[in-house]
């Protein structure tokens, strides 16, 4: 499991890349990419790398979503199939851009 | 060149070799036609001078015997003749004779004779030699071609032809086929068909249908989705095809209750939507490019969704069917297909045909043929039981693991590891990660709220979030006994389709209702256990509530 955050295509978008087991060991890490950042309106999360998710990434994810609030939008991308599937179940795509 | 002379006059024979001697000629010699005949067989010359009247064999008999000797090898033999009546030179001729020469012999005359025979022969064994080779090649390339057909047929051995769901018409221009149809089960459930048309036709369009063949079954066994097949099937053949050449095709997934189908169509002609009492109702047009064009970043593997009644048809053909032309030069045409195809019709390839066939009025067929019909209906059991050959997969098995403070420190994941024990058969392969995800959630809850005894609600806000991972953690390394029993089990008899997941802990147990329903997205937990509920087929708490067994459906795909 590892989390890394980069610039995206423009100044105004943070790319949250990350690998192996997205679950409750990255709680931390997967925090301290969006704390503190400001001038920042979209994050995409990278999930091209990401082999596994439990509830607990979903979790993280809502929570991600109250702490930017009206600041920015998340989207989801590169999700595998069986990925997209949890996220699909769990209706997260009312609340997140998946691409 | 070697010359046999044959005269029972010395003298002539003498003056013959003299002058075939100054043009740089040897000669054997022979004083009759028996002797000749044996002469000839023993020495092989390259040319003949033959007398007409001797004695013992006269040269007729003797030209007759010597042609038969040379076989289909051209040595011309050249009469030596004084008489000039027109009925003995045409019985030299029909003897075998190629040439005459008048006596006496003139040294010019007989040198052009001799050259413009050595022209002929030189071109006949051109021609013999060139026969050789046609031979040669065309032996070998029957060779290559039953060696080609063999693999090629192979390749599709395992195409299925006896669905019921399926109904094919095939008929390549040629021995090898540029077309192609491949039929196989999903282990999951239902059907996929795939209508391909290479480019040209012949045994160069027909080698497309190895790899094409191979990554179908291969994937078809693994009950992949559509879209990655398309998507492999299409790199497969911009890797293996040369650039000119590509593969219209379509490919049709059907779900086992035969209601719904998933179609890819990439530049094969429009399929035929047929309801028995309505006519056609509708087609499905390619929206896409054909397979083998175009890199995997630029390839659209979007399908079409379409929902059937039991007894509807598609009937998918390639262009060989609408572009087949008649002695005037007309095409059959998409619009004669459509209006043979009224309601009430029940065969309907039969029905295409026998009108194509009286269309083309005995005219060769212009290009590979191939007509599909996938009818809508339940997919048969047996056809996918077929799949698992090996009865030894149906076996009952367990996993057990039972996990106390010191393994439950040391392995963060032991979920994983639980899942990689699963049989290795194409059912769990495809199941594998919804199952991980099950055992998983499950675990997790015995762990922090059955062992560890931590409340969701710490959960409530950002911070708290945080906080109930430290605290995870603080318990964890703190914990001193209990302990938690993975199990998972599979019990053909009981039921051949469902999975049991069955995990205890030791804890005091929880109230697992007030969580069960609070699956919402606007809590940050209890999550989990809503994913779970989705997901299997069955979630039962047992007793207090610190087991919890769930029944996971195998057979559902959806």
């Amino acid at each position: 499991m590892s989390i890394e955050a980069r610039k995206g295509s423009d100044d105004k978008e943070l790319i949250i890349a990350v690998s192996g087991k997205f679950d409750f060991n990255s709680v931390q890490d997967f925090r301290k990419c969006y704390t503190g950042i400001s001038n920042v309106n979209k994050f995409v999360i990278d999930m091209s790398r990401v082999e596994h998710i439990d509830s607990s990434a979903l979790g993280m994810l809502l929570n991600m979503q109250k702490h930017v609030g009206d600041t920015a939008t998340i989207a989801i991308s590169n999700c595998s199939p069986s990925i997209k599937k949890i996220f699909l179940i769990s209706r997260f795509d009312k609340k997140f851009i998946f691409n | 060149m070697k010359v046999l002379i044959v005269d029972d006059q010395e003298s002539n024979r003498q003056l013959l070799g003299w002058i075939l001697e100054d043009l740089g000629h040897t000669y054997v010699e022979a004083e009759n036609g028996l002797l000749g005949v044996a002469k000839f067989v023993e020495e092989r010359p390259d040319l003949v001078l033959l007398d007409v009247m001797m004695p013992v064999m006269d040269g007729y008999e003797a030209a007759r015997e010597i042609k038969k000797q040379s076989g289909d090898q051209y040595i011309p033999i050249i009469f030596l003749t004084a008489m000039s009546d027109e009925k003995a030179l045409i019985k030299c001729l029909d003897s075998g004779g190629d040439d005459f020469l008048s006596k006496p012999v003139d040294e010019i005359v007989l040198q052009a004779k001799i050259r413009a025979h050595v022209r002929t022969q030189e071109l006949n064994q051109q021609v013999r030699n060139k026969n050789e080779e046609l031979t040669y090649l065309h032996n070998r390339l029957q060779h290559e071609h039953a060696m080609g057909e063999h693999v090629i047929a192979n390749a599709m051995r395992d195409s299925l032809v006896d669905t019921g769901n399926v109904n094919q018409f095939v008929s390549p221009m040629s021995r090898f086929n540029g077309d192609l149809v491949l039929v196989a089960a999903k282990p999951t459930g239902g059907l996929y068909v795939f209508l391909g048309d290479f480019t040209g036709h012949g045994l160069a369009a027909s080698i497309g249908a190895i790899p094409v063949s191979q990554a179908f079954f291969t994937m078809s066994q693994k009950s992949l989705p559509l879209t990655e097949m398309v998507r492999t099937i299409n790199s497969s053949l911009v890797r293996f095809l040369p650039d000119h050449m590509f593969c219209a095709a379509t490919l049709l997934e059907m779900n086992s209750a035969g209601t719904q189908i998933k179609v890819w169509c990439g530049g094969l002609p429009d399929a035929i939507i047929y309801r028995p009492e309505k006519g056609i109702v509708g087609t499905i047009s390619s929206r896409n490019m054909p397979m083998g064009i175009l890199d995997d970043n630029e390839f659209d593997d979007s399908f079409e969704l379409l929902q059937l009644e039991h007894g509807d048809s598609i009937l998918m053909y390639t262009d060989g069917v609408i572009e087949g032309l008649n002695a005037q030069g007309e095409m059959f045409g998409e619009e004669r297909l459509h209006s043979l195809l009224g309601q009430g019709q029940t065969k309907l390839i039969e029905r295409v045909m026998s009108s194509f066939q009286e269309f083309k009025a005995g005219l060769e067929q212009d290009d590979d043929i191939s007509i599909v019909e996938v009818i809508s209906a339940p997919v048969k059991d047996e056809i996918r039981d077929r799949l698992n050959v090996n009865k030894a997969d149906l076996i009952p098995w367990e996993v057990r693991s039972v996990l106390g403070p010191d393994d439950l420190r040391v392995h963060s994941d032991p979920c994983a590891k639980i899942v990689d024990m699963l049989p290795k058969n194409q059912v769990y392969r495809y199941h594998r990660d919804i199952i991980r995800t099950l055992i998983t959630e499950l675990f997790s809850n015995s762990l922090e709220h059955g062992l560890l005894g931590l409340q969701s609600e710490i959960k409530r806000d950002e911070d708290g979030f945080v906080e109930y991972y430290r605290k995870r953690e603080e318990l964890l390394s703190n914990l001193s006994e209990g302990s938690i029993e993975l199990c998972l089990s599979y019990d053909p008899m009981e039921n051949p389709d469902i999975l049991k997941i069955t995990i205890t802990d030791s804890g005091k147990g929880f109230d697992h209702a007030s969580i069960k329903n609070s699956h919402s997205l606007e809590n940050c937990f209890g999550r989990g256990i809503g994913l779970v509920n989705t997901l299997s087929h069955t979630l039962e708490y047992v007793g207090c509530g610190n087991q919890v067994v769930v029944h996971y459906n195998l057979k559902n795909t959806e």
